[in-house]
């Protein structure tokens, strides 16, 4: 495996970084020889196409690419809250004020840090926070001078993130069900642990228990996190 | 910044899925601002709702909800991260983070510090949130608060000083959990004022009838 690979990793003015991907050919991701080793095709750099949509709407402002993340995701985000017991009405206000954020966050968008699925429900997440409870969502900002900051991590995190990411979707398919059941009111309902136990009519400790066997999984199955 | 103390699971996975309300999140998100340790942790756990949002039943929308959207789109800029910050001098004095700072005034001069009694200051952070309170906490170098216990949990973010009470000792960065009826006393180590976030559900009982009586004036 030795083609070339033409990413380029550029420090934006927003200081997140991004990764661009190009024809230029620009030495290889990494100083030490073996990460030249490792070959990529330029278009595999975001193999995932609905990271690649994401970015078309950030770089683009792409409408087609838009509406693709729309058919995909906007059916499945009213799906998502209507979990939550939210009325068709309510979910589509939901679904409009996500996708509007989208628009308008693409460009904050990592798939270094994210998959696009895990990036597009935080989006519907903070949206729903918003319109439902009226709250605001409070969240660690990476621009903050009083944010400490990760190791730079290497365009390669890309791939990691996105391998991942598919690895984990597979495995809470097939955490045990009483473990995904936890996860699933916890997201689905946006219920505390606490009410999960009065729901499910157990012990605050076996909700907590299930918690962390179902993390310890995640955990020893991804490596250090 | 070496960071012992971190958030429970359990907490994390509320902050994650949005369960969480905005004052206790107010608690999480500085401590995320300074721990890469529940920050991937974090990371991982969205991946876990994107991968749940990704399996759910797809439900047939209006017809009319992408063109709404797209009407929406040219008021819609790009966004520029999450706003100007005015981390004031003060602020960055203590190295308070811009998730705290939000919800304070520009002017550090205008902070509205109100006196707790024993030398101990607060600025109430005003919130959305009826069901939790979030105060900035002043508390000068080796004061001893009295022995208190709290009905419900309490979230403590240390940015500046520090403390040691009988669950440990606690330096920037560091997030304190405390549980229903634990009943503890923090001792604020000396050379510094420890500048802390404490988010509580509920009033705090203190232990000393004394202190209970001025409880009402306290505020807490």
């Amino acid at each position: 495996m030795s083609i070339d690979v033409d990413i380029v990793a550029e420090r934006r003015n927003s200081g997140l970084d991004r990764v661009h991907v190009g024809n230029s050919s620009f030495p290889t991701i990494g100083s030490n020889e073996e990460s030249k080793e490792v070959g990529l095709k330029v278009e595999s750099v975001y193999r995932d196409e609905q990271s690649r949509w994401i970015v078309a709407v950030a770089e683009n402002r792409d409408k087609k690419a838009f509406k693709r993340l729309f058919n995909y995701f906007a059916p499945r985000i009213k799906g998502f809250c209507q979990n939550n017991g939210s009325t068709s009405d309510r979910a589509e206000e939901v679904v409009q004020e996500a996708f509007v954020n989208i628009w308008r966050k693409a460009n904050l968008f990592d798939p270094k840090k994210a998959s696009a699925g895990a990036w597009i429900f935080a989006i519907a997440r903070n949206s729903r926070i918003d319109l439902i409870r009226k709250e605001n969502r409070p969240e660690a900002d990476t621009t903050d001078p009083f944010f400490e900051q990760n190791e730079p991590e290497s365009p390669l995190a890309v791939l990691e993130t996105e391998r991942k990411s598919k690895l984990l979707r597979d495995f809470v398919r097939d955490l045990p069900a009483e473990q995904q059941q936890v996860l699933k009111l916890a997201f689905f309902e946006e219920k505390p642990h606490s009410e999960v136990a009065e729901e499910l009519g157990i012990p605050l400790g076996t909700v907590k228990s299930r918690i962390r066997l179902a993390f310890k999984r995640i955990r020893s199955e991804f490596g250090e996190i | 910044m070496k960071i012992t103390h971190h958030l429970s699971e359990e907490f994390l996975l509320d902050y994650s899925s949005g369960a969480l309300s905005e004052a206790w999140s107010i608690a999480v998100a500085a401590h995320l601002s300074k721990c890469s340790h529940c920050r991937a942790l974090h990371a991982k756990l969205e991946e876990v709702g994107g991968s749940l949002l990704s399996d759910s039943t797809p439900e047939g929308l209006s017809d009319d909800i992408f063109e709404n959207v797209l009407d929406r789109l040219d008021e819609a800029g790009a966004a520029t991260g999450n706003g100007v910050r005015h981390n004031s001098e003060w602020a960055s004095r203590y190295g308070i983070p811009a998730v705290v700072t939000d919800y304070l005034a520009a002017d550090a001069n205008k902070l509205p510090w109100k006196s707790l009694g024993l030398g101990v200051s607060q600025v109430v952070l005003e919130t959305k949130d009826s069901s939790a309170t979030a105060r900035l906490l002043k508390i000068p170098a080796g004061k001893k608060v009295p022995h208190h216990s709290h009905k419900g949990r309490e979230l403590t973010v240390i940015f500046s000083g520090g403390f040691t009470d009988e669950t440990g000792s606690y330096g920037p960065g560091d997030i304190q959990e405390i549980h229903g009826s634990t009943e503890h006393q923090p001792w604020v180590r000396e050379g510094e004022d420890c500048i802390c976030l404490a988010v509580t559900e509920a009033p705090l009982k203190f232990s000393s009838v004394a202190v209970r009586l001025a409880q009402p004036l306290i505020g807490i």
